[in-house]
């Protein structure tokens, strides 16, 4: 059995910094299964231009063109983050080599792209991993095994909320949260929409794109579920605070959810510089343990691909529903 | 201007004697004895009506007209199911009695117009019992909000929970009887409507609504989710379930997301001590920090009467009610259609607040 394994990653995000920070040489867990390799950005990431630097930062190698880390054969596996748009291409060229691809949703924006990204998958025999990042989080692990369990009882509604300090990105608001938001509703309530309605909007933003979505969604078991995703939180919370509150009500109790009580509150003399810290390891180090498994040869993830495909089904049929 | 009864007082007729009569108007009325005395009471139900009246040392009749053949009796407190409103509010007004009557205003827009012509007409004050209005917290938040801290409101979301041994819309309760109720979000969500027009100072012109029936043996729609879209661009949603574990207490979340920053009053950050037991969740010791109504009904009536001793406008024009309540049928009827509902712009109601 193997006892190393080369890491790839392409693009530059909270999450791939993350990585680096984790298994970048030098670093605390550096010396475990992973290693970090390489470094590369999809080419319409925004951030292209940072990563030189941040690779060196990490000590880890710098590509400008990102297939030459997927087509790379002694890369045993890659993550792909960055800018959804630009993800599909990476991923496909890395299952197309046979790899272990880490790529939390979403993977692929429409059917058609994800029939690429599975005939890729099914061709090679690549393997792909596609979670969310609050299922990676303490809290949204616990919280959906508790939700899940048979006592918990049936669910009434979904309340889910995910907020971001002003103008931290340009995104869509439903690029932005809805993926994650659609993801977990597919894991705890896991039923089609019959209906949608949707106001997207820029309320806060100077972007000129919709920072604002209020959703209101009716799945076919009767469960109605209620999304609130904007980026309105004041500049004071940082720019890296993802502000998630879930509350699942059934007809035994409520389960909440707010995997940002990791925080630590800094609150100084003056008002305008109080900020709150994630203290908790970023959840894709705990994405990286299941990468790991995959690759010493554990459980292959198949059972995702029919929930990718319920999520691109209820993206597309919430898009249509915009007032 | 009124005139006082013996001691400098107002002398109240109240007409229902249920729940919120009992839990909360009488509470706040024995809480200003100066300002305000109870003369009368009335319920179908002649029984109940006895016993409260008993319990204060006024009379309690099983007609409410004979509260308001009472020449004593200066101002009247309705607190009948909505559908009762338009025929008690008309003949109070018509017996020169000025109105504090309870939320929501009427069951159609058509009755609530006729309450306020009724009362305009017999010159006598009008007033509806959002009692939210003169709840602390949502004073507090009103001040930051009128005094600019967050700049224009933009988002805005209120949830509100509470437990299944709740007795609205248990089907023997009239709030579970489709005939009287409109369901949570004109009976309760009414609250959310008032709040958000209160907040976020601009005209109403579309909701959308998902409803549900919870409770095992219910008939009216206790579990509602609406989102209500303004002139200004800003949005307002509400979630409403009435399924918590027995005993849990109800909570609220609010919060507001302006151009320049943000309110949030959580209940569940408020909630210190936790204890699980079979059957139910307590948290000891936080109640007193939670919604408190009792002050609010006090607050409320208050202001009520002083309009009424001053000749002055009430603290909530009826038209403020009348928007609330366009809000939340509009809300109904987009649950049961399954489509959004626009809001025409209303000349009958003036803006909320300038801002």
């Amino acid at each position: 059995m193997r006892t190393g394994f080369s890491l790839g990653v392409i693009g530059a995000d909270d999450a791939t910094s993350a990585i680096a920070e984790r298994l970048g040489r030098g670093r605390p867990f550096s010396g475990g299964p992973l290693e970090l390799t390489r470094w590369a950005a999809n080419d319409a990431d925004p951030a292209l231009a940072s990563i030189p630097a941040l690779a060196a930062e990490f000590h880890v190698e710098h590509e400008t063109a990102w297939r030459r880390i997927t087509e790379d054969a002694s890369i045993d596996a890659v993550y792909v983050g960055g800018q959804p748009q630009g993800r599909l291409d990476p991923v496909i060229s890395a299952l197309s080599s046979g790899k272990v691809v880490l790529c939390p949703v979403p993977v692929a924006l429409t059917m058609a792209e994800l029939d690429r990204v599975d005939a890729a998958r099914d061709h090679q025999g690549g393997v792909l991993l596609a979670p969310s990042h609050l299922e990676a989080t303490p809290a949204g692990r616990e919280g959906l095994q508790q939700i899940l369990q048979p006592d918990s009882g049936a669910i009434q509604s979904v309340y889910y909320a995910a907020r971001r300090p002003v103008a931290t990105t340009d995104l869509d608001a439903l690029d932005e949260f809805g993926w994650e938001a659609l993801h977990f509703l597919e894991a705890c309530v896991g039923s089609p929409l019959v209906r949608s309605f949707m106001e997207t909007r820029e309320l806060f933003g100077r972007g000129g794109r919709p920072d604002t979505v209020v959703a209101i969604l009716r799945h076919q078991n009767g469960v109605v579920s209620t999304l609130e995703l904007s980026r309105c939180l004041p500049t004071a919370y940082g720019r890296n605070t993802v502000e998630v509150e879930i509350e699942v009500i059934t007809d035994q109790g409520v389960v909440r959810i707010e995997p940002n009580q990791h925080l630590v509150h800094v609150v100084p003399s003056s008002p305008e510089a109080a900020r709150r810290i994630d203290w908790h390891p970023h959840p894709v180090i705990h994405l990286l343990d299941r990468l790991v498994q995959v690759l010493d040869g554990g459980d292959q993830p198949r059972g995702d691909q029919g929930a990718l495909r319920s999520v691109v089904e209820a993206m597309a049929q919430l898009r249509g529903s915009a007032s | 201007m009124t005139q006082r009864g013996p001691m400098n007082t107002l002398r109240l007729g109240i007409i229902g004697c249920g729940e919120i009569t009992v839990g909360a108007h009488l509470p706040a009325v024995a809480s200003l004895p100066r300002l305000v005395q109870l003369v009368a009471v009335a319920d179908v139900r002649e029984e109940v009506a006895k016993s409260v009246g008993a319990e204060f040392g006024v009379t309690g009749y099983g007609d409410y007209r004979q509260v308001l053949e009472r020449e004593d009796v200066d101002m009247v407190l309705i607190a009948t199911p909505d559908a009762l409103h338009r025929e008690h509010v008309e003949a109070a007004a018509a017996a020169g009695k000025h109105v504090l009557c309870e939320k929501p205003m009427a069951p159609t827009v058509a009755d609530a117009d006729a309450m306020i012509a009724a009362c305009d007409a017999a010159n006598v004050k009008l007033m509806i019992a959002h009692s939210r209005r003169s709840t602390e917290r949502y004073r507090a938040i009103a001040r930051a909000v009128e005094d600019g801290s967050v700049g224009d409101v933009m988002l805005m979301r209120e949830n509100e929970r509470r437990p299944r041994d709740f007795s609205y819309w248990d089907p023997k309760h009239w709030t579970g009887d489709p005939a009287l109720s409109r369901g949570a979000i004109v009976t309760m969500g009414i609250h959310e409507m008032d709040l958000f027009n209160w907040y976020v100072g601009s005209s109403p012109v579309r909701v959308y609504a998902e409803a549900s029936v919870t409770r095992k043996d219910g008939v009216v729609a206790d579990f509602y989710s609406a989102v209500v879209t303004f002139a200004n661009g800003a949005l307002a949603s509400t979630e409403i379930s009435n399924s918590l574990p027995p005993g849990y207490h109800a909570y609220h979340q609010v919060e507001l997301y302006g151009s320049k920053g943000m309110i949030r009053v959580r209940d569940t950050d408020q909630q210190g001590v936790t204890v699980s037991r079979p059957g139910a969740t307590t948290f000891p010791g936080s109640a007193d920090r939670l919604l408190k109504v009792r002050d609010a009904y006090a607050v409320q009536l208050a202001g009520f009467a002083a309009a009424v001793l001053e000749d002055a406008p009430v603290p909530l024009a009826p038209t403020s009610a009348r928007r609330a309540l366009r809000i939340g049928l509009a809300a109904a009827e987009s649950a049961a259609t399954g489509v959004p509902v626009d809001l025409p712009n209303d000349a009958s109601e003036p803006p909320e607040v300038e801002r």
